[in-house]
């Protein structure tokens, strides 16, 4: 993925799970948090998690942020708790989130940005049934990732046009044109994604995008 | 033609969503007045729904939750990562989906509404939406992921409340003002419009 | 509008913004249904045969940014071949052949932000060009390039080998045409060759030019 440059995870035995496999693990990590946060198990899923993130080796510099949020959170909890309970829900709540830290970090240190995306994207392909074309997903998905740097600059020239002006950068000043660029914007993608025959593939169908219609709306 | 129709909505919704991504990105702006910037972000969220429309606004934040899952930076200020679902915050981040689906059923009652009350009801659309049912589902996931008890999260959360009411009304009147210049069918009153408004 | 028959190998069209230029142009390909009558592309009917005219028909907008739809030049130059079922293997080697043709090979694995707006034009055709239509409609297709970039799109597209029919404000472009259309409000007033089409045009600018009334349009 062009977005903005990630750095590929560092090979080891997690490469060969499947992403999906990965994330259904976490689901099932935060389910087991929420209903039985029971020290022992707190204690079991941080333990697994810190080995997990042992074995994938991460860079620190993909750690930092993540690691520093989690742990800045940690640390407002703690003495929260440490004030208005005690020491034992204190030691508790620290558990909790490393519980959810330790193998969220691991997977995210093991799995490349490609891999977890095609994961959540073929997790589209059953609502095939109820009427999503997997394409259409898929292609929504990447339409965004083509956009979002050009959106970017726009709304940076938006901000540097209010600057020159002397004025500091307003939220709807920049908000409602940029928003207003990307809507005439949506209209001529439009036309080149059905120029470029991609509603000619075949069977699909689109339900759940299309519209409402409109009274008298033009052919 | 039935396609150009759907072309239209993968294109607004991915278009939308980049928009949502792209105001997470930009360093926080101004209003008039006040000296402290704001972050803009959950103003996308709510304007997803607002100019958009439930289903499409909704879909716009659902797609923006896809990236933060593949661990893209696509939350406010560059972060990414499933951490951040997971972590204390993360149902404010989910919380995006369902309250773009409110403000933009709201949204579209308050289009149908006389000028005078319309920027009234748009903001109010965008309150219910936007920060009330938000907050409904990142109150009691802070209390779940850290442990505390309901009371402190919710009181914790008392504290961006002026701001994100803020931000409900700049969204309800950015959206009206949107609508102006852009024309959303979905989003058109059943009723017969006033403008005629170029077709974007 | 007339029936028009539109069997040359160039046709360029000329109008004011808002003279239904744009319309003419999408009506070709299906993109526009025509409200009364039939559009016909080689026998066939543009509402009925849809598919069929998108194969023989490439389109190429005036923004050639926003035709890019995917990230990568490679994904998307393959766009059009992956809708039509074209197998991974055999993509790439067309999507690598027509870049090399247009001397665009070094860009397979750019981002599509980091091009430049003559990059964008080649990535562009690119895309269209490897369907290998039978007639390629352009609406002002120099619209966003400098002059140098014009004149190079300009020999690039007399080298192909295939019918234009191409909207556009260049008028030296349409010099070497076959044939040109000048529509105004959505008529045409004038069809004939170049030279004679273009004199008319220049006549018609001049004349709503100078008129009373300012209209702005488009």
């Amino acid at each position: 993925m062009s977005l903005l440059e990630t750095t590929a995870p560092r090979p080891g035995p997690l490469r060969a799970v499947g992403a999906g496999t990965k994330l259904v693990a976490l689901l099932g990590v935060g389910v087991l948090v929420a209903v039985v946060p029971r020290p022992a198990v707190l204690l079991t899923l941080s333990g697994v998690g810190a080995l997990a993130l042992m074995l994938a080796r991460p860079t620190w510099r993909s750690l930092a942020r993540p690691a520093a949020a989690w742990g800045l959170a940690a640390v407002l909890t703690a003495g929260v708790q440490l004030v208005t309970a005690d020491v034992a829900t204190a030691r508790d709540s620290v558990l909790r989130l490393t519980a959810l830290a330790l193998p969220a970090l691991a997977v995210m240190a093991s799995t490349a940005t490609e891999e977890l995306l095609d994961a959540v994207l073929a997790a589209a392909r059953p609502w095939r049934a109820v009427g999503v074309a997997p394409e259409s997903v898929a292609l929504t998905v990447a339409l965004t990732l083509r956009f979002v740097p050009e959106l970017v600059a726009t709304a940076g020239r938006l901000r540097d046009a209010q600057r020159a002006r002397g004025a500091r950068p307003q939220v709807l000043a920049l908000a409602v044109p940029l928003l207003v660029h990307a809507l005439t914007m949506s209209e001529r993608v439009a036309q080149a994604v059905v120029a470029r025959s991609f509603f000619d593939r075949g069977d699909d169908r689109d339900q759940l995008l299309a519209p409402d219609p409109a009274p008298g709306a033009r052919a | 033609m039935p396609e150009t129709t759907r072309a239209r909505a993968i294109a607004e919704v991915a278009l939308m969503a980049g928009v949502i991504v792209a105001l997470g990105l930009v360093p926080p702006l101004y209003v008039l007045g006040l000296p402290v910037p704001i972050t803009a972000q959950t103003l996308g969220v709510m304007l997803a729904g607002a100019v958009l429309g439930a289903r499409r606004g909704a879909l716009a934040a659902l797609v923006v939750l896809v990236l933060c899952v593949a661990s893209l930076p696509v939350m406010s200020g560059g972060r990414g990562g499933l951490g951040v679902l997971l972590g204390p915050t993360g149902g404010y981040a989910l919380g995006f989906v369902p309250g773009a689906f409110v403000t933009g059923l709201l949204a579209r009652r308050a289009m149908a509404l006389p000028s005078r009350t319309r920027g009234l009801a748009m903001v109010g659309a965008c309150l219910v939406g936007g920060v009330a049912v938000v907050y409904a589902l990142g109150i009691p996931w802070t209390a779940v992921v850290t442990g505390l008890p309901l009371r402190t999260t919710a009181l914790g959360a008392l504290v961006f409340v002026p701001g994100d009411v803020l931000k409900a009304v700049l969204a309800g009147t950015g959206a009206l003002l949107v609508h102006r210049q852009v024309r959303v069918e979905q989003m058109r009153p059943a009723a017969e419009d006033d403008l005629a408004r170029p077709r974007a | 509008m007339e029936h028009l028959d539109l069997a040359e190998r160039r046709i360029g069209v000329v109008g004011a913004n808002g003279s239904g230029k744009s319309t003419l142009l999408r009506l070709l390909n299906g993109l526009l249904l025509p409200a009364s009558g039939t559009v016909q592309v080689d026998g066939l009917d543009t509402a009925r045969d849809g598919r069929a005219v998108r194969r023989r028909v490439g389109f190429v907008f005036a923004d050639p940014g926003e035709q890019i739809v995917l990230p990568v030049v490679g994904e998307d130059v393959a766009f059009g071949l992956k809708n039509r079922g074209v197998p991974a293997g055999q993509r790439r080697a067309m999507v690598r052949d027509q870049l090399d043709r247009l001397g665009a090979g070094h860009l397979l694995d750019r981002s599509a932000h980091t091009l430049s707006s003559g990059e964008r034009q080649l990535v562009a055709l690119a895309g269209v060009l490897v369907m290998n239509p039978a007639t390629l409609v352009l609406d002002e297709p120099t619209g966003t390039l400098d002059l140098v970039n014009a004149l190079r799109l300009a020999t690039l597209l007399d080298s192909l080998d295939l019918q234009l029919v191409a909207a556009s404000h260049d008028l030296g472009l349409l010099e070497a045409f076959d044939r040109v259309l000048v529509l105004d409000e959505g008529r045409v007033v004038a069809d004939d060759v170049p030279a004679a089409a273009l004199e008319a045009y220049r006549r018609l600018a001049a004349r709503t030019a100078a008129s009373d009334r300012p209209t702005v349009t488009g």
